[in-house]
Parts: structure tokens; sequence; C-alpha cells
């Protein structure tokens, strides 16, 4: 009652002026508006304490968020980059639109417009999207800043933008296989985005902790990608692969396989593309082979540089002959089975060290298991169980049939061979503290670069490159068409270590069905068509890695590589 | 008097509280301001961003080839054209990883090895 009467009180001592005259005026309803309007005023004013203190801070994340489009958030990927910084895979704004169909009144004319900016989108199916019920509906998701312009001239009720981010490719092609690509909503599906698509994703207060930094080399994958190119023309190929690994820690420079695709355009690659032959395509690699079957044979110590065997006839063994491509009569040394390539004599080579050790050897090479290689696609070899191993397949196996594995299993394993018989693991990450598995002795692998040396210093000259002492061996595999071994199919490769006295890389160029030429006299084998890509590879890409020709010493050098190969200049 | 108080008062207490309000609306102003700024930054990083795949995209090596075919008329890069200054002084390290230079002239005693010993060790086993 204190209150209200006090405030009588207040009143009374007012001088209603313009009440003055009318007596019969009753205060009491005066009082009553008067409160009315004082308990407004005392609504106003909690508000304005409740807003100017309380509520004075907003929250600081509402805050944040109110300007972060939430539904790209899994577009907040970390960008790749290759080794010198090179940009691989990065976000970008853009533009979609949808519609919400509960407030479109005419659904009809709207569906007939949009068909017309959007002349890739049916009539029928956009009629159908915004006569639904649901309160959204996308209409078309990245659109072009042109078509939005346009859309947003019509200004159509009901049609709404929203700006998103997607991931864009600006190497385009070059590293498909390797980057792989993601889905519309922002899921790695293939490649690095895949297997690193937690790490991509990860979020972190310093946004560069998302990024991930490739071992790949930019304008080394450019150069292998066009000579393999040039190669796949050239011999009307149906595929190739080209792989370039540092041999002192198992980085890979380069992997290219072609055909490849435009992430940025997914939709129109076919399944062919999209296939990474480098290291999920499986191959009989042929005469290949021989390389790792001659480090085993060196390494049990069985056989050694000098001996010599018998290649004079083909080799007869479960009801097959054994012949040679380039058939050498009389007597070939441990070298020169390498640089003739003859079936006869590491067949002889492999029974001679038994298949138990021929097994043991590869499979520590790494040849019988997946690679560790940080990408999704990764083949599994076939091949059969030493508990089934007949001489045949102890001799098929010694050059090349029978197991099948991926032209990086070739790359890997020659590293090894070529680097003093340490096994890396292959990895496309920069500066990943690589360790590895000693699998054969360091005398061996010393023993190996100088065979590889002499095959393509007195053999596959194709390959040689001046100053660089490249080293390799060249193999030629026939397809299996039907179960049966194709005459004109086949997988022409060339694995290559360069320079000899101090390897740093191994290139593997392998051509899939090549066709000869005229130039190459009928031949498609790999010392005709992949040797020559090598050369070419390595004569573009050594200036690029400080790998610099050694002409002076030339002959110090050579020396220091050379071996004995020739039996009978010695012996007659 | 006392009419006189509450009328102070009420002035008082209007002007603090419009005070109040001007202070509150130039802060929100502030932060209209922040916000802005942050929605501009963050255009201008994605900006940035577009810039930066944009000259990626520009710089491809295979672009660049072509350009220089056009344009430069230079052959590639080859072994040739690169030299080693040190491989002229005596220094030079010729990074050889432990090979006995054997040399042309060295003597091999070679050991011929008869495929009907092979053949028979292979099915003995």
């Amino acid at each position: 009652m204190g209150v209200f009467s006090y405030f009588k009180n207040f009143l009374d001592n007012i001088k209603f002026g313009f009440l003055e005259n009318k007596k019969h005026v009753n205060l009491g309803r005066v009082y009553v508006v008067l409160v009315f309007f004082i308990f407004c005023y005392f609504i106003i004013s909690l508000r304005l304490f409740d807003l100017t203190i309380l509520k004075a801070i907003p929250d600081e994340q509402e805050f944040a968020n109110s300007f972060v489009d939430k539904s790209s958030v899994n577009f907040d990927r970390g960008d790749i980059f290759d080794r010198n910084g090179e940009l691989l895979a990065v976000n970008l704004i853009t533009t979609s639109i949808y519609a919400n169909p509960r407030v479109i009144e005419n659904p009809k004319t709207i569906a007939k417009k949009l068909a017309k900016i959007f002349p890739n989108l049916e009539y029928k199916n956009l009629a159908e999207k915004l006569q639904s019920d649901k309160a959204f509906v996308w209409i078309k998701r990245n659109i072009s800043p042109k078509e939005e312009l346009i859309v947003n001239n019509e200004g159509i009720p009901g049609i709404y933008f929203r700006f998103g981010k997607r991931r864009a490719y600006p190497q385009g092609a070059l590293f498909s296989h390797i980057v792989g690509y993601v889905g519309l909503d922002g899921d790695g599906l293939m490649g690095a985005e895949s297997y690193f698509d937690k790490f991509l994703k990860s979020r972190h207060e310093d946004r560069k902790l998302q990024n991930l930094h490739l071992s790949l080399e930019v304008r080394a994958q450019s150069i292998v990608r066009e000579e393999l190119q040039k190669a796949v023309k050239e011999f009307r190929a149906k595929g190739a692969v080209g792989i370039l690994q540092d041999i002192t820690n198992g980085e890979v420079i380069a992997m290219v396989s072609l055909p490849d695709y435009d992430p940025n355009d997914i939709s129109s690659a076919t399944e062919h593309e999209l296939f990474n032959k480098a290291t999920l395509g499986n191959y009989e690699v042929g005469s290949v082979f021989k390389v790792f079957t001659m480090a085993a044979a060196l390494d049990s110590g069985i056989v050694k540089l000098h001996d010599v065997y018998d290649v004079d006839t083909p080799l007869k063994s479960g009801g097959f002959y054994i012949k040679d491509f380039y058939g050498k009569k009389g007597w070939l040394s441990v070298p020169q089975i390498l640089m003739y390539s003859s079936n006869i004599g590491i067949a002889q080579i492999a029974l001679e060290i038994g298949k138990e050790r021929q097994f043991q050897a590869i499979k520590s090479l790494g040849l019988l298991s997946e690679t560790e290689i940080e990408l999704p696609e990764r083949a599994v070899p076939v091949f059969r169980d030493i508990s089934r191993w007949s001489d045949t397949t102890s001799i098929a196996a010694s050059y090349g049939y029978g197991i099948s594995i991926s032209p990086l299993h070739v790359s890997m394993a020659t590293g090894a061979v070529a680097n003093g018989g340490r096994l890396f693991t292959p990895t496309i990450l920069k500066d990943a503290d690589n360790e590895y598995k000693q699998v054969i002795k360091k005398s061996t692998s010393d023993k190996m670069r100088k065979l590889l040396r002499t095959v393509v210093r007195f053999g596959a000259g194709k390959a040689a490159v001046e100053g660089l002492y490249v080293g390799g061996k060249s193999g030629t595999a026939n397809k299996p068409v039907n179960g049966v071994y194709s005459n004109h199919l086949r997988v022409s490769s060339f694995v290559s270590i360069f320079p000899s006295n101090d390897p740093k890389y191994v290139l593997y160029v392998m051509l899939d069905e090549p066709k000869s030429t005229k130039e190459t006299f009928g031949f498609a084998t790999g010392g005709w068509v992949a040797a020559p890509t090598t050369k070419n590879i390595i004569k573009r890409i050594a200036t690029l890695f400080d790998i610099v020709p050694q002409i002076k010493q030339k002959e110090a050098i050579e020396n220091s590589l050379f071996v004995q190969y020739n039996p009978k200049s010695i012996s007659s | 008097m006392l009419n006189l108080k509450i009328l102070m008062l009420t002035l008082v207490i209007s002007f603090s509280l419009l005070g109040l309000v001007k202070v509150k609306v130039y802060v929100q102003d502030l932060r209209e301001e922040i916000t802005d700024m942050e929605k501009s930054k963050s255009k201008v990083g994605d900006e940035i961003q577009v810039l930066k795949a944009e000259w990626s995209n520009l710089n491809r090596p295979e672009r660049i080839k072509i350009l220089a075919d056009k344009y430069l008329k230079l052959n590639n890069v080859n072994t040739k054209n690169i030299r080693n200054l040190d491989e002229n002084s005596q220094s030079s390290n010729l990074r050889f990883t432990n090979v006995k230079n054997e040399g042309i002239s060295v003597h091999v005693n070679w050991r011929y090895k008869s495929r009907e010993v092979i053949l028979k060790t292979a099915k003995d086993r």
C-alpha cells in the first residue's frame, strides 16, 4: 500500500492543469493509466539492464560460427604439396543453389526457368524436386560465377545460394593416381586423399599442421609423364607406368600410370583411367626378374661372377622347352646371362641354388607381400606357395613368370639390390624417417651394380646416357589371355639405376601392350621400347636432381664398374 | 523539495540509462565492424587460395614447356649442358662406393658348370 499512497501523494501535489476545471474527472482512472505506464517503463529498464549489463558479451563460439557455412566443414581439408611446396590439392570457394519447395508457389514455371539456365538439368526432374514437400532440395552444386549471376538476376523466390568449398587440383591429371580425389561430400575416395583422409580433415589451431607434404616432385613427374605419353603414342601401347624412386631412402619422386584422368572432372573418367597400374596393377614382369634371381644366387655364394653355363641347347623341364629369345650358342658367363637375357642360363642358376633359397630371397626382397606405400590402391602379389613349387615353377620364376607383382615392387626391390642391400619401404611422404631391412649382403649389391652397368654398357645400350653410368635390365613378358600366353600382347619394361658408381635413383618404365614399329624392326621388347624412354627420362631428370655427368673420370669409373664377361676372349 | 529531488533523480537515472544505451549501441557497432572484418578476412583468405591455385595451374610444367617452345625456342636441358667444376680439381670426389678396381687386364679363372651336374643336383634335392 505504501507505494500506492506515495504515488497518490505525488500526484496530489502535481497540478493537473488540464484537469483543474474538470472536478468531475475520476482521478482513479488516471492512476490506473499512470501505473500501467510506470510498469511498462520498469519492464523496459529491466530489459535494458539485461541487454547492456548481463549480456554485454555475446557467446564467443556463437559469434565465431555466425559466418561459417556449416555444410562446408568437410571441405576444410588440408592442402597437399609436392616436395618443393608446389600446390597439388587445394580448397576453393564455390556456390551451390538450393530450393525450399514449401515457399515456392508455381514450381512448374520455376522449373522451366531453371532448366533454361542449366541445360544439363532436366525439367521433369526439377519440377518433381520443386513439388516435393521438403524444405530443402539441392538444385545444382558448384555452379559457375556466370550461372550464379543469371540466377541472382532472375530473383526467383524460394531459390537460395549456399556458399561452400570444393577441392581443386591445379596440376590437373599430372598427379591423378597419387593425390586421388574427393567425393561431393568432401571424403577422400582415392589416392592420398583417401589414405590421409583423417589427417587432412583433422582440425588444428594452425591450419598448416593439416597440410600434407609429398615426396613427389612436379617437374620430375611431368617429365616422366611426358616421355611416357610419347612412348605410348609411338608404340600404340594400352598404357604405361613410370616410377622414379630415391633408393637412399625409399621416397617416390615420380609415379605415373597412363592413361590417367583429370581429378577436377571425375565424372568423365573411365574405369581404365582410374586404375593405378603402378601400385595396383599386377604383372608378370619377365626378364627384369632375372635381377632378383641373380642377386639371390650371388648372395647365396653358390654362384660366382665368373661362373660359365651351358646354353647351347634349350633346357627341358616338365615337358616344356626353355628357349632364349636371342639364342646364343655355347657357353655364357654370369654377366653374359644378364646381358643377353638368357632364360636357359638363369634357369640353371635357379636350379643350382634350389627353390627354397630362391623363394626366400624373393620373399625377403618384399616381392611376395603388399608394398607399404601410403595409398589405398595396393596390389597383393599373386604366386604359388613354396610347398607347391616344382622345378618348372622355379625355372619360370627365375625369369619372371608365375609371379605377378606391381611395378612398384620392381622399383623397390631393384633399389635394395643396388643400394647395398637395404630394402626401404616405398613412401610418398617427404622426409619420412624411413627404416630399412638389410636383405642382401653389401658385397652382393656391389656385384649387382657392376652387372647392371655391364648390361647397359655392352648390351642394352639404348638406355645409356653419357656421364651418368646407367645400369639396368630389360624385360618382356607375354601376357596371359584366357590362360594361354599371348604371342603378341606383352608387357615390356626396363628397370634402371643411375649413376651406377653411386646409385641415387631407380627408374622403372613399363609399357603395357606396346606394338612394334618400323624403327624398332618389328620388335616391341623392353630393350626396344622401354629403354629409349628410360634414357630420355634420365637425360632430362638428372639435371633436376644435381646429378652431374662425370665425363673426366669416365675411364676410372667404368673400370671400377667393369667385370670380365667374355670367357672366350680370355680362355682362347 | 521532495518533487525537485525526485525530478533530479529521475533525470539522472534517465540520462545514465541513455548513456548506457549509447555505449551499448557503440559497442554493438564495433562488434559488427569486427564481424565484417572477420568476414572479409576469410573472404580474402579464400581469394588468396584461388590465386594460389591459379598460379600453380599457370605454372604447370606442361604449360611452361608449351610456352617455352613457343617463345624461347630452346632445347631441353641435357646432361651435356652440365659440367661439374670440381671435376677439374684434383680433390674431386669420385664417390666410389668401395668398389675394387678390377681393370680390364686382370686375369680371371672361369668356372665352367656342367648342365648335367646342375640338373642332377636339382633332382636329388
